[in-house]
């Protein structure tokens, strides 16, 4: 499998090779066609610019699967789909129940007409995920539950689960996980899956060499591990984050250890909505906008945690006021610290504009 | 207004979703009351778009799970597998 710039891309389209740049069959084929279509199609992975958030829309031979569906104060993912002219949904997936990732689903399920659902089966109480089992119900959607070693074929698409074996209860360590392959070109999904989780994928036994990694839980250090990262292989790694997001998304430690072993790195925050392509042998990858992944504001001076010298990092606090923030704490937010006496204002200002504090627990 | 605890987040930032009135929260886990976990639904008191008081609302939580496992059981047991399941 080879990665190719788009310049080579379209040198080979010239040359009489599948033209990669065209766009896929993003509408159900016509069944006459099938065979056709299957021959010369290829694959088309939208994963979408959602903020802090999670979606993917694969198409493929007529096919096509919603893998998370956003965050649910949102209409981003349905506002795209309805970009791409899609008229239905072969598989839609909910990797797991957080709202981040089956934000709205809900919407879709009640706006296209879907094939089948897929969950790992692990409940939340919110209105959003009842309103999407709703749906489901409401709709008669086929519903299915995903285990690891169960293979799916949809045209030339093959899809291998590789978690979870059973729920543990943990909603995220549950998340549903896919190795998905067209042809020679393989793709991982793994929700917000955490370290231990891909520790069992490691551990079992299938395969889990890919091309193109989704890094678990928006590029967090609770996921994408040296082990499965190395069992992955992979040379393109992308994640799913919010530009500017609270939690910190991508972590530093964890770009830098993508990167260290040899893959290129986009994002939805820096690249917007990420395109890959591929004919099954080669592929190429498209994005929005030009930029470097870059890691999330996580690293920061925790006013309610750090040293008295880690404070005087911070602009216009010296010895006597670290020690005084020290005796303050906790604070709910900056603006807090203006209780501390010395802090007005002004030094609040500063420290805001330098950008290096923050709250932390 | 009511909220309910969807997920936890880096940052040890408990990410609370008021779902009718579009909004979100972000709250530090000290200002949970005890034993919150994912799924316990809370009514929250918002002064200047912030959390000022949070209370449990166990009975809210209880309701709604109890609704998501009965619905999750209906789907099950319709279930009839995956037209394009191979093995």
């Amino acid at each position: 499998m080879k990665k190719l710039m788009w310049l080579a891309v379209l040198l080979l389209g010239l040359a009489g090779c599948v033209p990669l740049g065209e766009p896929a069959n993003p509408k159900p084929a016509e069944p006459g066609q099938q065979a056709a279509q299957e021959q010369s199609g290829g694959l088309v992975v939208h994963y979408i610019d959602v903020g802090q958030g999670s979606a993917a829309y694969l198409e493929w031979d007529g096919y096509s699967m919603l893998i998370d569906a956003g965050d649910w104060n949102a209409s981003d993912v349905l506002m795209y789909l309805d970009k791409l002219e899609v008229e239905k949904i072969d598989i839609a997936v909910g990797t797991h129940p957080d709202a981040d990732h089956i934000g709205q689903l809900a919407r879709v399920l009640e706006t296209y007409e879907v094939g089948e659902v897929w969950m790992s089966g692990n409940p939340s109480s919110s209105n959003t995920f009842i309103r999407t089992l709703e749906a489901v119900d409401e709709a008669g959607i086929p519903y299915e539950e995903p285990r690891r070693g169960d293979e799916y074929e949809i045209g030339s698409l093959a899809i291998e689960v590789l978690h979870p074996k059973e729920l543990s209860g943990d909603t995220n360590g549950d998340s549903l996980s896919f190795r998905i392959s067209y042809g020679e070109t393989a793709f991982i999904f793994t929700g917000d899956a955490d370290i231990q989780a891909e520790q069992e994928m490691v551990a079992g036994n299938l395969p889990l060499g890919a091309d193109i990694l989704l890094m678990g839980h928006h590029g967090s250090n609770t996921s994408t591990g040296l082990d499965f990262l190395q069992a992955v292989g992979p040379d393109v790694a992308i994640y799913s984050a919010g530009l500017d997001n609270p939690y910190g998304h991508p972590y530093a430690e964890v770009l830098a250890s993508v990167e260290n072993e040899g893959a290129e790195v986009y994002g939805t925050d820096v690249n917007g909505t990420i395109i890959v392509e591929t004919d099954g042998q080669e592929y190429s990858v498209e994005t929005e906008r030009e930029g470097v992944a870059k890691e999330g504001s996580n690293r920061c001076v925790d006013i309610n945690g750090a040293s008295s010298a880690e404070l005087t990092e911070l602009t216009g606090i010296g010895q006597a006021l670290a020690e005084a923030i020290i005796d303050e704490r906790p604070f709910e937010t900056l603006d807090d610290l203006t209780r501390v006496s010395g802090i007005g204002e002004g030094k609040l200002a500063g420290l805001k504009e330098q950008g290096l504090a923050c709250v932390g627990e | 207004m009511r909220g309910v605890l969807d997920r936890f987040e880096d940052g040890g930032v408990a990410v609370i979703i008021a779902e009718q009135a579009g909004r979100e929260f972000h709250v530090p886990l000290r200002y949970l009351p005890e034993g919150s976990r994912q799924g316990m639904w809370f009514t929250l008191s918002i002064e200047d778009g912030r959390v000022v008081d949070i209370e449990a609302d166990l009975r809210q939580a209880n309701e709604r799970m109890d609704k998501a496992e009965e619905l999750l059981a209906r789907l099950r047991s319709k279930n009839t597998g995956s037209r394009f399941k191979r093995k």
